[in-house]
């Protein structure tokens, strides 16, 4: 996979690449450059892009001037009026015929500025240096050459004649409104060419790009909230994502069998240096008790391997499910270690078979559990033990009570998991909190078949992730939120004004909720109906 | 509050001073602050470091036998089990702190139980030098439900008194859940079933009614009521 990637030349990929343009189109842009914000997600999804063309004016088009910038009656946004006429959902003007073969790209809206340029040349008759002048008005909005230009621009148009005063007058007011927001073209159409490249990678190498992206998080201002939408969305394209695996011993993100594995150093509270620590040591550790770290068993590394490295890093490699692979669940081994460390360094030697300080691991010993090694031990040392006073023999003791009977169970609950992944690798991968709930079999819908189009009566058992209330314009309060499940999240859900009012205590961030709701025709989102606290 | 569980526990003791006594049981669960179920549970019993001073009469209303104690783990060593059992609850997002620790619940925990987790919290830890107080639960909340029952009953004649069991009663919990009161952790299970109770009525009476206005409506509301 990796060898595709290297073959990859960027410069002749195909540009009209279908399942490049769907993916655009279906707003899985989620790190595609300049679209991976949820306004150009939502944008790409109204705009539907087909070539570079469209592409560039999406680009040019979700920057907030002209988001802003409301024209005509009833006032809509130069966004959205280029959305309804590209769709036909509202009649194409050109205002003057002679503008036609200039905005006709962009369905009559003045978009970039070198159209401005354009207009002054066919209607004032504007040479290029001319024009130029005016694009830098435009661009720097500079009010005092503005003025100026306007009055060549007059000037221009009363010679030519293809227009008159008033219509002339009216277009170069046009052109000083576009200050707000148009868009220098040659800028936009290379920002849709990064995009359609990123879009294009993700596509068709969608392994490589979601490591990569993961690997970038680091760098990101808000990594946790990065981290869970790039997991998310991978889930969504159907790539599997996994904690990290101690035995590859991997610093960051990494591909192995089609899968993606976040890193050691992705685990909080166990840096890189902690990670090139872990490596020398289980070399060293690998080569006292002749094993490879793919074979050791949780004993072994309980023993021989933890106390290398700080309680808190095996406590964070432990809590993200790097040690999963020993087949004890993540609370026993936190349990257990916890015991392990309440042994003195004498004690832990004599364990390990080391009782003789000067002479290298003669006798590395070799123990089933914990408590097979704790019970030998145990006795003080003219008994054979390894406790070299009655009182040590009695802690032992006591911790062999523990083990033998825990004071709680040592199961990992869904609900615990997945606190454990968000806090220590930033998002829940193996599961969701809603899987502990008993209620959650009462929903029929998962998010993912959702995202993939399902419709009708639609039950979803989900947590709610992102709750973010905002006051309408009439002074109602209503709510957006992310919502997930095992599958992926949805992160455009609408909770109007009179469902809020109802069920806004259980729409709060952190609760698992069932949630009855139905599909946003127009936006593609999930619009709340009822909630139950499950 | 939103990020911290319930943490509502109980301890059987050596004696009824809680500034001297041992701890002889340790029962506690984690209530989720959602859904309102008990998601996790600790009971162990633990060896006090001066057997002799257990008075009798403790292990009478305890029920519990002083075999039994001599064959449990160290008091120490079950303490430092119930803090990393307590902080597997903490929402803390970095390292430890009390903030989005577990909020301490319990029946008549702030006369009694509470004094005895900051003895202890002083001798084993965790301490906050800082502030001198307990490190464990959240610094800022308690949940005594003795003082919640006290405020919502205050008109009621029927309730002979403000004891665990007599609450249980009153409220129909099942016999077999009220012959085995005394048992740290059959007094933390009654307990939690009163807290999820009380917090049920209050969340149904302050969530809105068929017409979306709130049943109780608190807000620019106290002091209104019977004037």
């Amino acid at each position: 996979m990796v060898n595709k990637m290297k073959h990859l030349d960027i410069y002749s990929i195909d540009m009209e690449c279908n399942k490049t343009w769907d993916l655009i189109s279906r707003g899985m842009t989620k790190g595609v450059f300049q679209l991976e914000s949820h306004l150009g997600r939502s944008w790409a999804k109204k705009v539907r892009p087909r070539n570079i063309e469209d592409l560039a004016a999406l680009i040019a088009l979700i920057r907030p001037g002209c988001l802003k910038a409301m024209s005509g009656d009833p006032p809509k946004s130069m966004t959205q009026r280029y959305v309804d006429r590209k769709f036909g959902n509202e009649d194409l003007e050109y205002f003057h015929p002679s503008l036609e073969t200039i905005l006709g790209n962009t369905y009559g809206v003045l978009v970039y500025q070198e159209q401005a340029m354009q207009i002054a040349q066919a209607l004032a008759g504007f040479d290029l240096q001319e024009a130029d002048v005016l694009r830098k008005a435009i661009g720097k909005k500079k009010a005092d050459i503005m003025a100026k230009v306007k009055k060549s621009f007059l000037d221009g148009a009363s010679k030519e004649g293809v227009v008159t005063k008033k219509e002339a007058e009216e277009i170069f007011s046009w052109i000083q409104e576009s200050q707000r927001y148009s868009f220098n073209k040659s800028h936009a159409v290379s920002y849709a060419k990064n995009a359609y490249w990123s879009a294009y990678c993700k596509a068709h190498h969608p392994h490589q790009f979601f490591c990569s992206y993961l690997t970038g998080s680091a760098w990101k201002q808000d990594t946790q909230e990065e981290v869970q939408e790039l997991v998310n969305d991978s889930k969504i394209l159907g790539i599997d994502v996994f904690p990290p695996d101690f035995r590859d011993l991997q610093k960051t993100f990494y591909l192995k069998e089609d899968s993606i594995f976040f890193g050691m150093s992705n685990v909080k509270q166990v840096g890189v240096s902690a990670v090139e620590k872990i490596s020398v040591n289980v070399k060293s550790v690998e080569d006292r008790i002749a094993k490879k770290v793919s074979s050791w068993s949780w004993c072994d590394y309980l023993i021989f391997f933890s106390k290398k490295v700080s309680s808190t890093v095996n406590k964070a490699l432990i809590s993200a499910g790097c040690l999963d692979y020993f087949g004890v669940s993540r609370n026993k081994m936190l349990y257990e270690i916890d015991l392990w460390g309440k042994l003195t360094e004498k004690e832990m030697d004599w364990v390990r078979g080391q009782n003789s300080t000067d002479s290298l691991f003669p006798e590395t010993k070799s123990w089933e559990n914990l408590a097979e090694a704790l019970t030998a031990c145990q006795p003080v040392k003219k008994n054979g033990g390894g406790c070299s006073t009655a009182k040590r023999s009695a802690v032992l003791l006591d911790i062999l009570k523990m083990l033998e009977k825990p004071p709680h169970a040592l199961n990992d609950s869904p609900s615990w998991l997945s606190w454990a992944e968000e806090k220590f690798l930033g998002t829940s991968i193996t599961c969701n909190k809603v899987e502990g709930c008993s209620d959650s079999a009462k929903s029929n819908t998962t998010c993912k078949e959702f995202i993939d189009g399902k419709n009708g009566f639609m039950v979803f058992a989900v947590e709610v992730n992102r709750a973010k209330q905002i006051t309408t314009k009439k002074g109602t309060k209503m709510c957006f939120l992310t919502v997930s499940d095992s599958s992926c999240s949805i992160d455009n859900v609408v909770c109007f004004t009179k469902e809020w009012d109802e069920y806004a205590s259980l729409l709060q961030e952190g609760n698992t909720i069932l949630l009855q709701g139905d599909k946003d025709k127009r936006r593609g989102g999930l619009i709340v109906k009822k909630a139950w606290q499950i | 509050m939103n990020y911290n569980n319930i943490c509502v526990f109980d301890f059987e003791t050596s004696g009824r001073d809680p500034n001297k006594c041992e701890i002889l049981q340790i029962g506690a669960c984690i209530v989720d602050k959602w859904n309102l179920e008990i998601i996790d549970e600790f009971n162990s019993l633990c060896k006090p470091e001066d057997m002799d001073a257990i008075e009798e009469e403790a292990l009478q209303v305890n029920r519990i036998k002083r075999e039994d104690l001599e064959k449990s783990a160290d008091v120490k060593i079950v303490w430092g089990q119930f803090v990393s059992w307590v902080n597997k609850y903490n929402k803390s997002k970095g390292s430890l702190g009390t903030f989005r620790a577990p909020i301490p619940a319990g029946y008549n925990i702030i006369g009694y139980d509470m004094p005895i987790v900051q003895r202890y919290c002083k001798k084993y830890g965790p301490w906050d030098s800082k502030r001198e107080d307990q490190k464990l639960f959240n610094q800022l909340h308690k949940l005594d439900l003795m003082d919640h029952m006290w405020f919502w009953t205050e008109n009621n004649d029927d309730l002979k008194s403000l004891k665990l069991t007599s609450v249980c009663e009153w409220m129909g919990f099942s016999k077999a859940e009220i012959e085995n009161a005394h048992d740290a952790l059959q007094d933390v299970k009654n307990t939690a079933k009163i807290l999820v109770r009380l917090m049920r009525m209050a969340r149904t009476l302050t969530a809105g009614d068929e017409n979306n206005s709130p049943r109780l409506q608190m807000k620019n509301s106290f002091g209104n009521y019977g004037k």
